[in-house]
């Protein structure tokens, strides 16, 4: 019986199998949410006051993916009687990376090494298969160089360091086959591991321990867990509104499906969790770990693209790409604290400082318009600076 | 539909046991062992490796172990450490055990060598069953292994079994010394595997050796014929008598010293030369001697121009290709691209060519548009598009019917996302460059609405195209490593047609980075396809000036089916673009040395570069370019007696060509 279950159910799904246009990121203005669908007005922050402005420089570095180069910045907030230049925002340094300097290859993903060392940097376009790329982050030499898949995307790194998660993209592929996860064994960047996980994967994160992967597949509705050790794809889990729950690897519905489109997975501050940003039917859902169901999910403004969590567990923010806003949940009842509006349109990545005070933001812009990188103080929900790195700006991290 | 399916599949989906997920805590690992820790397998062979933790108290560690391979193409090694061996080499594979938690640096390692398949069998070829006596000929070797195959890298042993009747050297130069039969062998590990090949070697009848040139004299650059016939004492021609041709020089023009090899003759006695001066072909066949010597004067001396006949500046911005046409109304126009910027396409009114005047510019979400088209009979602009905001590319259909004020007619990215680097208009078709890996043809024989007919896919491992030209209905593509490719699309000839296209020719070779390629039926009855080269082996300062690298090649397709390399175009610290050819002249622009123009008439061998028939140079120096005083030519257009040049550091030349007459022949 339960084998006739599985084979209706296949055949239910086979039924579905039929190309779908590839997802499209759009640059549409903010729209109101689908009639009945009410979007809460951002609860009232409690009045707590904010912390003293930390007397910290932070680092970070920034994709510019249309100028084929990583910007180092530097964050000094102004304490109360200062102003700028001796505090603030600037770029510290500009990398200029990929391998062929007369075409536009694409940096996406960027993440540095534990000891700040080094970054490593995805550059999605090749001939054609793209790159992972590693450099130095004082000299900015480039050490080392390995060849993925189609259109290398989003990158995370373990918390030793030893590898590099690189997702596969394959965002143009006209025929949408299944792409994967390359990982690369950081010190020799030799790809050690290729694992096929769905059709266009986006959004590489590990749980806080580096033994789980995450990532969301735009064209399959599904998130996928990775075993770091094995190597190999452990669970699935469904993300169609109505729908969701686990899906065995055995079973895993081959056609094409977007009606979440997830673009982001992002696991909560102590793993419990994983967030995942469902771009086209403007959601974010949570899914508990352990037992792999449903929490709960909830709409956004806007359709988020990128999400990220604040180490000490209280925050969610999210981009909402084409608006070009920021939002930020309080993950106590998932509620929403603030929307802010970027300094350009198009929204996209989105990193955390370790102390849990401020969110980096990447703004790509639009046509000959430089990239942006917005910081915003989670305390006190405003943002705080801006500056200006090449075109398209996009990967974003905090240097440890 | 998707959604009806989606609800009705997961009520039929038995529900999974719930994987529970349980974090390690940070083991204590003092080190890794593993073993065996070599292997030595064949290929498809499989073994199994063990790997250990232990504390530092020797004890062991029950902690999740991590196997990774080092080259998991040659050798594969699974989560519980089985190992298969896919692919030999000669160094072996390095296999790591390890812990996540703790680490790469806490590893233990395992080295696998897989053996190469045994060797099984050796060819011989080239030398023939029937030699004449005094007569030499080269003979090589496939070596095979079990497998199938072929080993290039294991060196053989050549030996003759009847050294009286013919020899052989360590090259494999087979010496027939007097009538009677010899064994040649060729043999690997002192005659383990051995292959033979069975001599008769006959009288020699040869008694004269008549060499002749199809000219006696020529320019540098002219190819001349040489063609030894040996013949017997009834004078009579000996068929297949093997000749070799050798070549020295004498009287150099003067102002040479210490030149470079001077000319040079191939096996089938093709002559070229490089330098002006007396050459003497000597050919051998047997202990037959034939020696003719021609006289070769100089071909051109290259001018440069310094300034060009007109210039459109573009100063703001670096700019990409262009295209030059004659309006419906008259008056001529170019287009232009614009790279790494903010998608603006720019107008121009060239009717007077010393004075292009921007007439209007359009600007299309994209931070690059590399290649500008115009569909010359409907007046439609195409433009490709990289960089989208919204990541949909593609390109853009304008009406150009009046480039004053040009309109946006509709884009198309379906199936283009990837960018499209690159297009061409034939007929009613766009073939667009799709994502790096694959050309589309689309109709647009309703411009507003384009619609996918088919593409075209090359099936080598990692496969790349550049670029696309179309000429009577074949497109000759670029494809990097894998060279320039015919196709046709629409010609028929060979059945193919925009739905249906078919692949009619390919060549390639080592170290060969195709990026761009023009065909010419030249009037020798030659079929010439020239084909580009791009590199950068100096990375590229968008701000400052450059120097890229790579030559221009003419590969001979006058025989489909076994298209022959032979010459080149090279001009040294430099690197070739896009070129043009027509009339016997080919157009290139050459990146960092700017605008050449070549004289490609004749058939044609060797370095043209080097044998004078380059016409004339223009670097196109502007020190309000983008990038001041600092040519970076990206692409020209030979159009009504001039030529008009985009320049990636300045914007758009017109450039007037001084009239040169060839010199006459002695």
């Amino acid at each position: 019986m339960r084998t006739l279950r599985l084979g209706l159910a296949a055949l239910a799904l086979a039924a579905c199998h039929h190309r779908q246009p590839a997802p499209e990121l759009p640059v549409r203005p903010e729209q109101p949410p689908p009639s009945g669908v009410q979007v809460p007005p951002p609860t009232p922050p409690v009045v707590v006051a904010p912390s003293p402005v930390p007397a910290t420089t932070y680092r970070l570095l920034a994709t510019a993916e249309s100028a084929d180069q990583v910007a180092l910045i530097a964050f000094k907030p102004c304490q109360p009687a200062e102003v700028p230049p001796a505090c603030g925002v600037r770029v510290e340094r500009t990398y200029d990376v990929g391998w062929w300097p007369i075409e536009i290859e694409g940096p996406h993903g960027v993440v540095a090494s534990p000891d700040g060392k080094s970054f490593y940097v995805s550059i999605a376009h090749g001939r054609p298969t793209g790159f992972l790329e590693k450099y130095d982050l004082a000299t900015g030499k480039r050490i080392g160089r390995v060849q993925l898949g189609m259109f290398p995307a989003t990158v995370d790194i373990s918390p030793n360091g030893s590898f590099v998660y690189v997702i596969n993209f394959n965002f143009d592929d006209p025929e949408m086959q299944p792409s994967s996860v390359s990982v690369v064994e950081a010190d020799s960047m030799t790809e050690v591991a290729r694992t096929e996980t769905c059709r266009m994967p986006h959004g590489s994160r590990l749980n806080p321990e580096g033994t789980l992967h995450y990532s969301g597949c735009m064209m399959n509705d599904l998130l996928v867990e990775v075993d770091a050790r094995t190597m190999a794809v452990r669970r699935l889990f469904k993300l169609v509104p109505g729908a969701e729950g686990p899906v065995s690897p055995a079973a895993a519905p081959a056609g094409v499906s977007s009606v979440c489109s997830p673009t982001w997975a992002q696991p909560s501050a102590d793993g419990s969790r994983v967030y995942v940003a469902c771009n086209k039917s403007g959601e974010i859902v949570a899914v508990d770990v352990a037992s792999w169901r449903l929490v709960k999910r909830w709409k956004t403004p806007a359709a988020p693209y990128n999400l990220a969590v604040t180490p000490n567990g209280k925050q969610l923010v999210a981009t909402q790409k084409g608006p070009g806003t920021i939002t930020i949940w309080r993950l106590s009842d998932d509620s929403l604290m603030a929307q802010i509006r970027g300094t350009r349109t198009v929204a996209s990545g989105v990193a955390v400082s370790r102390d849990s005070r401020y969110a980096f933001v990447t703004l790509e812009g639009v046509g000959g318009d430089p990239g942006t990188v917005d910081i915003i103080d989670l305390q006190t929900l405003q943002k705080v600076a801006s500056v200006e790195i090449g075109k398209q700006a996009g990967g974003i991290w905090v240097l440890p | 539909m998707v959604i009806s399916c989606l609800l009705l599949a997961p009520a039929l989906v038995a529900q999974q046991p719930v994987a529970p997920v349980a974090p390690a805590p940070a083991p204590r690992i003092a080190r890794i062992a593993i073993t065996p820790a070599t292997l030595t397998l064949n290929v498809n062979d499989t073994a199994s490796l063990v790997a250990t933790a232990y504390d530092s108290g020797g004890n062991r560690l029950v902690v999740p172990l991590t196997f990774i391979s080092f080259s998991r193409r040659a050798v594969g090694v699974d989560s519980m450490g089985h190992v298969t061996a896919y692919r030999a080499g000669n160094q072996p594979v390095r296999l790591v055990a390890l812990n996540l938690d703790a680490g790469f640096a806490m590893r233990a390692e395992a080295n696998v060598t897989v053996s190469w398949p045994p060797l099984s069998r050796i060819e011989i070829a080239g030398a023939p069953v029937r030699m004449f006596a005094g007569t030499t000929v080269r003979a090589s070797t496939r070596v095979i292994d079990a497998a199938g195959g072929e080993r290039s890298d294991i060196p053989v042993t050549w030996a003759s079994d009847n050294p009286a009747v013919a020899t052989v050297d360590q090259f494999g130069n087979v010496t027939a010394q007097r009538a009677g039969v010899a064994g040649v062998r060729a043999s690997v590990g002192g005659g383990g595997v051995t292959g033979r090949q069975r001599v008769v070697v006959v009288a020699n009848p040869a008694r004269a050796l008549v060499l002749t040139a199809s000219a006696d004299h020529g320019r540098t650059g002219d190819v001349l014929h040489f063609t030894a016939v040996a013949r017997d004492a009834s004078r009579r021609p000996i068929a297949a008598f093997p000749v070799t041709y050798s070549v020295t020089a004498e009287a150099f023009e003067d102002t040479v010293i210490a030149p470079e090899a001077p000319a040079q003759v191939a096996p089938d006695g093709r002559f070229v030369a490089q330098r002006a001066g007396q050459y003497t072909v000597v050919a051998t066949a047997g202990n037959l001697v034939a020696r003719k010597t021609v006289a070769i004067t100089s071909r051109y001396t290259s001018i440069r121009l310094n300034s060009g006949l007109g210039e459109g500046r573009v100063s703001r911005l670096h700019t990409s290709d262009l295209w030059v046409w004659t309006g419906k109304d008259g008056h001529d126009y170019a287009v232009t691209g614009t790279w790494g910027s903010d998608g603006s396409v720019f107008f121009w009114d060239v009717s007077d060519p010393a004075q292009p005047a921007l007439i209007d510019s359009i600007q299309v979400d994209a931070r690059v548009v590399n290649d500008v088209k115009v569909d010359v009979a409907r007046e439609l602009c195409i433009v490709t598009r990289e960089g989208a905001s919204n990541r949909r590319n593609g390109f853009v259909v304008l009406d150009c019917h009046d480039p004053h004020h040009v309109q946006m007619l509709t884009k198309y990215d379906e199936g283009l996302t990837g960018g499209v680097h690159n297009t061409f208009v034939w007929d009613k078709y766009v073939f667009a460059t799709n994502n790096g890996t694959r050309f589309d043809i689309i109709s647009l024989e309703d411009p507003l609405h384009p619609r996918r007919l088919s593409f075209f896919e090359l099936d080598t491992p990692g496969h790349g195209i550049h670029d696309i030209w179309v000429v009577d209905g074949i497109a000759y593509t670029s494809n990097w490593a894998d060279g320039v490719v015919l196709i046709d699309v629409g010609n028929g000839k060979w059945g193919g047609s925009p739905s249906h296209p078919v692949k009619i020719g390919q060549y390639a070779s080592p170290g060969i980075a195709a990026h761009s390629a023009f065909p010419y039926h030249s009037p020798t009855g030659k079929f010439y396809v020239f084909v580009g080269d791009e590199r950068f082996p100096y990375d590229l300062d968008a701000d400052g000036p450059d120097e890229a690298a790579g030559y221009v090649h003419v590969v001979d397709f006058t025989d489909l089916a076994h298209p022959q390399e032979v010459a080149r175009y090279e001009v040294p610290e430099a690197g070739s673009h896009d070129f043009w050819i027509e009339h016997d002249t080919l157009y290139v622009a050459y990146y960092n040395a700017g605008l050449r123009v070549v004289d490609v008439s004749g058939e044609l061998m060797g370095n043209l570069y080097q044998q004078g028939r380059e016409l004339v140079r223009f670097e196109p120096r502007d020190a309000q370019g983008k990038v001041p005083n600092a040519p970076m030519t990206w692409g020209p257009q030979p159009f009504k007696g001039l030529v008009y040049v985009a320049d990636h550091n300045s914007g758009l030349w017109s450039v007037k060509l001084p009239e040169r007459q060839p010199p006459p022949l002695p």
